[in-house]
């Protein structure tokens, strides 16, 4: 079993200061460069790193506008559907 | 006096759409600069993360939502027991009309009467005496 070209765990120390390095692998893979913010959260007895990116750079990938107003739409009516 | 807003969830999930609207574009610039105060209710917050996430996934959803938050000076708002009783009210008088979440951002909006930002156009008609803001595209 091939398992060095998937990276999905790795193993890093906590300095004295409290301080960790993320892996240059991971940081590759999810851009993550000098001077990024990432926020840690709390999860279920876990610790989670959620890069915060520039808005433009999460647009590129995104939905389209008219594709999340009928979603929207469609869940609203259906959350009111359930008063009638 | 700073002008205070209200913001709904269709704010959100269009901003970081693929060709976000230039007006929610223009007004969220103005939270960003502190020309205006942006308040938010944590429901509306998880209702964006829910829709995101459906369209984008998980990941997506809470990168944005992170993103989002650290972006612009937001208070969010916890629900208490003033909120709690005039939603209330607000979801007996119009059951059919408004979700919960519209009932909480509008009783926060009513009891510091302030503007609501949303892109929801049935509202007007609902309640005229709500200050709106009703973003088209």
């Amino acid at each position: 079993m091939v398992l060095d070209k998937v990276v999905n765990e790795k193993e890093v120390t906590i300095t004295n200061r409290g301080m960790i390095t993320i892996p240059a692998a991971f940081r590759k893979i999810f851009n993550l460069k000098d001077g990024d913010k990432v926020l840690i959260i709390e999860d279920e007895g876990t610790l989670k790193i959620i890069p915060i990116k520039d808005p433009e750079s999460l647009r590129i990938n995104s939905y389209d506008a008219e594709e999340m107003k009928e979603e929207m739409n469609k869940s609203r009516k259906e959350e009111l559907e359930w008063e009638k | 006096m700073k002008k205070k807003a209200c913001l709904d969830t269709g704010i959100i999930t269009q901003l970081y759409s693929k060709e976000p609207p230039k007006s929610i574009l223009q007004f969220m610039d103005s939270v960003k600069a502190g020309n205006i105060e942006g308040f938010i209710l944590s429901p509306i917050i998880v209702e964006a993360f829910y829709h995101i996430c459906k369209l984008n996934g998980k990941a997506n959803a809470e990168t944005i939502i992170a993103t989002f938050l650290k972006t612009y000076p937001i208070k969010i708002v916890n629900l208490n027991q003033s909120l709690i009783f005039k939603a209330g009210i607000l979801k007996c008088q119009h059951r059919a009309e408004l979700s919960y979440n519209d009932c909480y951002a509008i009783a926060f909006s009513l009891n510091k009467k302030m503007t609501f930002h949303t892109t929801e156009k049935s509202l007007s008609k609902i309640l005229p005496t709500l200050k709106l803001k009703t973003y088209k595209f």
